[in-house]
């Protein structure tokens, strides 16, 4: 009678003590829930800010931002090439 | 009893749907998007990347003034009023306005702080180089579902490596919406699009597109097309072609501007062909550079009476002459000396008739007619060029097989793809070779061609100290079945530097009206991309 009173007590025991561990469990997993819906919101808005100045880059290295910025600072002439014959002599060939 | 025969009921019966309308109020599930693929030059600069965007909907039951509301958000959209009006009438609790909405115009819309106005985060496509190589990247439109889909170009030949695939998240949610880590909860990440990683040079293809606008405006042409090609590998470096169209906007031009003529689009080579037949001829073995023929007048076929472009005969001429003078007599000679049955054969072993393989949706594919249908006019006239249809690229194909030893290669677009996360590449297998001309003969016809240009009509254009084997071509447009005199493709096709080529490119005009010639027009364009591309790529005078 002891005995079985005994195991009343523990299971009732064991019982409250495995609900309350499963109620703190759920409740930190809610906030670790809380945390991963908060780490994917900042992983998007970093990807987006990375597409965003991605953007910006290629669109500031275009040729025609490079052409545009070229004229700009008075790069409108282009150089002549001056090309040297085999037979022309050139500064290194008159060196003994 | 009854107790049980309704647990019975809630618990076996209904089961399925009771998981189901409870799941709808406690899980969560969405789909998370792959991003698509973007689209590089071989030196690694984007043509094609995604930027941040918005799809801008509405929640007809929380405006309070629809009037005001489609007012303001059409004018900032750039959309008739009415039509969004439109949109929110009836029961509806949620109307799509517009997707893509660039960030510029969707901070503009979040400024208004409308009530019933929402937004939602996607991605768009942005091209860092604007309509560069429009016809051969295509665009990005929707499929019937709403989704993005790819079409014409590589956007649409690549859809499905670009597109990648989504994933999906379902999750238990407490009441107040954030997620339960317990429970039956499913992530399945997306795999994001590989990335494309062309052949395509960006400052070549730069030099192209800006000397083809030069050009067409300088000899007055209505279009034209510029396509560069590594001979060796069968690596597109340019592809040019106007009019063209912007793919961020592709839908406010005409449709037909969307496919790319250097794979779409036929036209009769003209002389251009006349190297081709020249260099089967001398392969066969029944010609060579130095044999003779007679040029004494007009060549009578059947009914037709054949001449020489200038009307001008030179008497005793070799294949050399032939060549540089574009004589169609001569090119008579040769089609006669290599017979109807081997004539036909090479046509389809050129890779006439058939696609080139190219990696590009819009290739279209334009049949030569039966072997039986070839009368002795058409395989005549065939010898230079005229009655037969080609591609640009199908001709730069051909010729690139004189510039590589002999080879027909398969001509391609992509070098590499790359996963999204960088680990997985592959690279593209080396093109197809098939042999059409031996080493020998295509030294011999490069030799000639190198003549062709050095005394050819054209040699006033060509740039001093390079040696540069080509041939100019002018065809007559056919309409209605007649050949119009006043109309001409002017092209020029070639390689250079003639020894070790780095590239054979073909130029075409259509109806070039300073000079329906290809030696006054195309030529000189040939010789002036050719000449900035000698400086970008390093290859000193010889």
């Amino acid at each position: 009678m002891k005995y079985l009173r005994f195991l009343t007590v523990i299971t009732g025991g064991l019982t409250v003590f495995l609900v309350i561990v499963h109620t703190i469990q759920s409740c930190s997993l809610v906030e670790i829930g809380k945390d991963v819906q908060k780490i994917d919101q900042e992983i998007q808005v970093l990807e987006l800010t990375s597409d965003d100045l991605t953007s910006k880059i290629a669109s500031a290295s275009s040729l025609t931002t490079i052409t545009f910025r070229a004229k700009e600072i008075g790069l409108n002439v282009q150089p002549k090439i001056v090309t040297i014959e085999g037979s022309q002599l050139v500064a290194l060939n008159i060196l003994p | 009893m009854a107790i049980l025969a309704r647990l019975f009921y809630w618990q076996i019966l209904q089961a399925e749907k009771l998981q189901k309308n409870a799941s709808d109020q406690h899980v969560f599930s969405m789909i998370l998007p792959a991003r698509r693929g973007e689209i590089f030059t071989q030196d690694g600069y984007p043509l094609v990347i995604n930027t941040p965007a918005s799809f801008v909907f509405a929640e007809p039951k929380n405006i309070e003034n629809v009037f005001q509301f489609s007012q303001q958000v059409g004018a900032i959209l750039n959309m008739d009023s009415a039509s969004i009006s439109g949109l929110l009438t009836g029961d509806a609790v949620w109307a799509p306005i517009q997707h893509k909405v660039s960030n510029e115009d969707g901070e503009k819309l979040r400024a208004l702080n409308l009530r019933g106005l929402g937004f939602e985060k996607e991605a768009k496509r942005y091209y860092p180089e604007a309509s560069m190589a429009a016809q051969t990247l295509g665009f990005v439109g929707s499929d019937e579902h709403g989704n993005d889909y790819g079409y014409f170009g590589l956007e649409g030949f690549y859809n499905r490596e670009l597109r990648g695939k989504d994933g999906r998240i379902s999750i238990e949610k407490d009441s107040s919406g954030a997620p339960i880590l317990v429970g039956n909860s499913t992530r399945i990440e997306p795999e994001n699009g590989s990335s494309l990683y062309l052949w395509i040079d960006r400052s070549i293809q730069h030099i192209a597109e800006k000397k083809l606008l030069e050009g067409l405006e300088k000899y007055g042409a209505k279009e034209g097309t510029v396509t560069i090609m590594d001979p060796q590998t069968g690596g597109i470096l340019a592809m040019a072609s106007f009019p063209s169209y912007e793919p961020a906007v592709f839908s406010k031009y005409p449709k037909e501007l969307y496919s790319n003529p250097i794979v779409a689009a036929s036209f009769e080579p003209g002389s251009t062909f006349k190297s081709l037949v020249m260099a089967k001829g001398i392969d066969l073995g029944v010609i060579g550079a130095l044999t003779t023929m007679e040029e004494t007048g007009p060549v009578q076929i059947a009914s037709y009476n054949i001449r020489t472009w200038n009307n001008v005969y030179n008497g005793t001429v070799t294949m050399t002459d032939v060549l540089t003078h574009s004589s169609n007599v001569g090119m008579v000679f040769v089609q006669q000396k290599i017979g109807t049955e081997k004539f036909l054969q090479f046509l389809r072993d050129s890779g006439l008739g058939d696609t080139t393989g190219v990696d590009l949706e819009d290739e279209a594919r334009y049949e030569l007619r039966d072997d039986a249908e070839w009368k002795e006019i058409d395989l005549a006239t065939a010898s230079f060029g005229q009655g037969i249809a080609v591609t640009p690229l199908q001709m730069v194909r051909a010729v690139g097989a004189i510039a590589n030893g002999g080879y027909l290669v398969t001509p391609q677009m992509v070098k590499e793809i790359r996963s999204s996360d960088g680990k997985k590449s592959i690279r593209m297998a080396k093109t197809k070779k098939s042999q059409i001309f031996s080493k020998k003969t295509t030294e011999i016809v490069k030799e000639m061609m190198v003549t062709a240009v050095d005394e050819g009509e054209a040699k006033w254009a060509k740039p001093k100290g390079y040696r540069i084997a080509g041939k100019t071509g002018t065809a007559q447009i056919p309409v209605s079945g007649h050949y119009d005199e006043t109309k001409t493709i002017a092209s020029f096709i070639g390689f250079a530097p003639a020894d070790n080529p780095r590239f054979v490119m073909l130029v075409t005009l259509r109806e070039p009206s300073s000079s329906q010639w290809g030696s006054e027009t195309a030529a000189p364009l040939f010789f002036s991309i050719a000449k900035d591309v000698f400086l970008y790529l390093g290859i000193p005078p010889q």
